[in-house]
């Protein structure tokens, strides 16, 4: 009996709501009748080609150590015309046979593990094209770069700063070569006492933009 | 051993990351564009001082082959292609006659930006530190951060791991200023030569603040001053860290 009551109820509350609903907007008479033509927008797929991934190879100096061979991996990304982050991983070995010979061996073994990374920003401080021949032009730009990271040697961990400079050839619209020359800053306690120590390498990496 | 797992990891990680949307995505159809500018230089190279060698005029058909940030490569049908900055171009319409939009990246988009990934660095009590975050910005006012930090410091090298909230109250300011708390850990490892450390894994909590610059394209800089709290069994040790830093967004 009840349920009946309210059924009433929302029926006669429902029919004045609706009486009081206005006309659809549609159905009243416009005075002007607007003609725009909105085209449609497209927004294009476009390949987006930020990134590039370079494999490199060459020689690493550590200080009172020598040199050695050092290959690696890097990563960039390319913000815009002038700017790129970039992130390096590393590998070579240091050897500690120079102080063997004297009978104060340093490590566990003559030979032990390097490997470094670090994350730096790169500016392309001078754009530019070299030439091949008559025929050939590739573009090119020799950029400055700095950050900060890492580098294990013999299992321990070193804080490193890394300031250097890159020459990028573009053979052609993915492909890049490179010539990278980087200092390794870096204090260390290794021969008994903490000293900053420069740790120059040059490699030479091949890239490609994706 | 783990250790030095970590940056493979995190660099296997962001490949994997790249490598798929290449695969799937690379055979896009070759967008082609019907220049609506009197002209259009092209240059030799995606970036400012390349010479200009060419100009395609208006309504000539053209195809954008490739973007390299705010650059597009466009081919005619003879193969004469070159880069032109997306400032430069002008009204553009496709084939038939709809108008096209390349946008370049600026301010608006930072205002919206949803990832964002950025590289720090500076110094964790005396010690120098690198690291990475990357943030998600749910709305306007709320992001959260993931962060990683490498401290290889005198004694020990540390390693911060962090899931933070990020509270921008003011992001309509230019220098846009940012509170941040958040929970994580602290791997720390003695150095091998020291004879009575052991390695610790404990939990902190930070909090700090910080401020975020737009600089240009997708591109901003970071800057942060950040409490932790370690948790080391009874005893609570602070640690204050200071980083600057860039990020890109997307």
């Amino acid at each position: 009996m009840k349920r009946w009551l309210v059924f009433l109820i929302l029926l006669a509350f429902g029919s004045i709501a609706a009486a009081q609903i206005p006309e659809p907007r549609e159905r009243q008479a416009q005075a002007i009748e607007p003609r725009l033509e909105r085209p449609d927008i497209v927004i294009p797929r476009i390949d987006d080609e930020n990134f590039e991934f370079n494999l490199f190879v060459g020689v690493l100096s550590i200080e009172n150590f020598g040199s050695d061979f050092v290959y690696g991996l890097r990563g960039a990304l390319h913000v815009n015309e002038s700017i790129f982050f970039e992130a390096s991983f590393g590998l070579s070995e240091v050897s500690d046979r120079s102080f063997r010979r004297l009978g104060i061996p340093l490590f566990g073994s003559q030979r032990e593990d390097v490997e470094y990374y670090n994350l730096s920003i790169a500016y392309n401080a001078f754009p530019g094209e070299v030439f091949r021949g008559d025929g050939r032009v590739y573009s090119s730009t020799l950029f400055l770069v700095a950050g900060a990271g890492n580098i294990r040697i013999a299992s321990e961990d070193y804080f490193t700063y890394n300031i250097g400079l890159g020459f990028r050839i573009l053979p052609n619209e993915w492909l890049s070569l490179r010539l990278d020359v980087r200092n390794h800053i870096f204090d260390n306690d290794l021969l008994g006492e903490s000293k900053t120590t420069h740790n120059p390498e040059v490699t030479f990496g091949l890239g490609v933009y994706f | 051993m783990t250790r030095t797992r970590i940056p493979l990891l995190w660099l296997a990680l962001l490949l994997s990351g790249l490598a798929q949307p290449v695969a799937a995505d690379n055979l896009r159809q070759p967008v082609r564009a019907v220049v609506g500018a009197p002209y259009i230089d092209l240059h030799t190279g995606p970036g400012r001082g390349y010479p200009i060698f060419h100009v395609f005029q208006r309504g000539d058909e053209v195809e954008i082959v490739s973007r390299r940030t705010q650059w597009l490569r466009l081919r005619n049908d003879s193969g004469i292609e070159g880069w032109t900055p997306i400032e430069d171009l002008g009204p553009l319409a496709d084939t038939e006659g709809r108008p096209l939009t390349v946008r370049r990246i600026e301010r608006t988009d930072y205002r919206s930006r949803r990832f964002e990934f950025g590289i720090v660095a500076g110094v964790l009590d005396n010690d120098g530190a690198a690291g990475v975050r990357l943030t998600y910005h749910l709305t306007a006012l709320f992001a959260g951060e993931l962060g990683y930090t490498h401290v290889p410091g005198t004694f020990s090298s540390t390693r911060v791991y962090n899931l933070n909230l990020v509270v921008s109250p003011f992001s309509h300011l230019n220098f846009e200023p940012v509170l941040t708390v958040g929970a994580g850990y602290f791997e720390n490892v003695p150095r091998p030569t020291l004879v009575d450390g052991e390695p610790m894994d404990d939990s902190s909590a930070n909090f700090g603040v910080g401020i975020r610059n737009y600089f240009s394209d997708n591109f901003l800089l970071r800057a942060d001053i950040r409490h932790h709290i370690v948790f080391v069994d009874d005893d609570n040790e602070g640690f204050t860290e200071a980083t600057v830093g860039f990020a890109a967004f997307f």
